[in-house]
């Protein structure tokens, strides 16, 4: 009995969190790929239709990235992703001089299957900018 | 007088186990209800670098003997067609896009494995290749170019053939 409550606790809870996944999904649908490495840890960067999200916080609008937006979009760079990636970064030398961890720069990007090579550019060139130039684009298994 | 003890005392009263069966049969259900609901998707990652930026020289320019070239390779994805080129020879060759991508993109890996084949054995690096897109070409395309070019899966055999992939920047 107890054994049953467990998986069902665990069921749930998966459940709710992939129920969350799937509300997402409807903007978020990743490419499939044949060939493929582990996903490696990093800053998680998802593009979805609408918005842009920086480990699970929303930063900007697609809406004004496709568009340049002029405060937004300023020479090829996402201003306000530009801002929270560069916090990030400067997070992560802080902790590297502390306490030793280093800092590769490494960011996961998890974009939008429909999304524009020119819009899927301008957050790229924004990432390297702000110093995370170790990008891995997360892909669906084939 | 002594009082006569009360009945009541000696009844035991015997401990009663909850009948568990409806709460196991509601879990036989739910378990496999959640079970089939959810889906999962195994994910992945594609390494991917950016070309080196070329800017002003701030040494004398020294000119690159054989030893030290890299085999400098390009794709270029537009929306009718992949154009392969390289940097010494210009554009060596076009494939169109004519509806049927999966077609086109096994038509580029037999291209590029003939010119990996044929890279002259001097140059320093011969794993890398850049790829530059037109501005409206979906990201999924561009993954399943970089699929392409990365292993060449002749029949169920994959032979690597580029697979330090760059992206640039610039937009056709």
């Amino acid at each position: 009995m107890d054994i049953f409550i467990i998986i069902l606790l665990f069921l749930l809870k998966t459940y709710s969190a992939h129920g969350r996944f799937l509300s997402q999904e409807k903007d978020l649908q990743l490419p499939y790929a044949k060939f493929q490495n582990h996903v490696n840890i990093g800053l998680e960067l998802v593009v979805t239709n609408e918005t842009i999200f920086v480990e699970k916080q929303p930063v900007a609008e697609m809406h004004d990235v496709v568009y340049n937006k002029p405060p937004i979009v300023v020479e090829g760079i996402v201003v306000p992703l530009y801002k929270v990636l560069y916090k990030y970064a400067l997070q992560a030398q802080k902790m590297e001089k502390k306490y030793g961890i280093k800092f590769n720069g490494s960011i996961v990007i998890k974009a939008n299957k429909n999304l524009d090579y020119k819009d899927l550019v301008k957050i790229m060139q924004t990432c390297g900018k702000a110093t995370f130039a170790n990008m891995h684009l997360a892909v669906a298994n084939q | 007088m002594a009082y006569k003890p009360s009945q009541r005392r000696s009844i035991e009263i015997e401990p009663t186990e909850p009948n568990l069966t409806p709460i196991m049969n509601l879990m036989v259900v739910l378990i496999p209800l959640l079970l089939s609901s959810a889906e999962y998707v195994k994910l992945g990652a594609i390494e991917l670098n950016l070309p080196p930026v070329a800017g002003p020289l701030t040494q004398p320019a020294v000119l690159p003997f054989e030893g030290m070239k890299n085999f400098e390779l390009s794709v270029f994805i537009m929306e009718d067609e992949l154009v392969v080129r390289s940097d010494e020879k210009g554009v060596l060759d076009k494939i169109y896009l004519n509806g049927d991508r999966r077609k086109a993109l096994k038509q580029l890996q037999r291209r590029l494995y003939d010119i990996k084949k044929q890279i002259p054995v001097y140059y320093k690096n011969t794993n890398s290749i850049t790829l530059q897109a037109s501005a409206g070409i979906k990201y999924q395309v561009i993954i399943d170019v970089i699929d392409a070019v990365r292993v060449y899966d002749d029949q169920n055999t994959p032979i690597e053939l580029f697979p330090d992939v760059r992206l640039s920047a610039g937009i056709l």
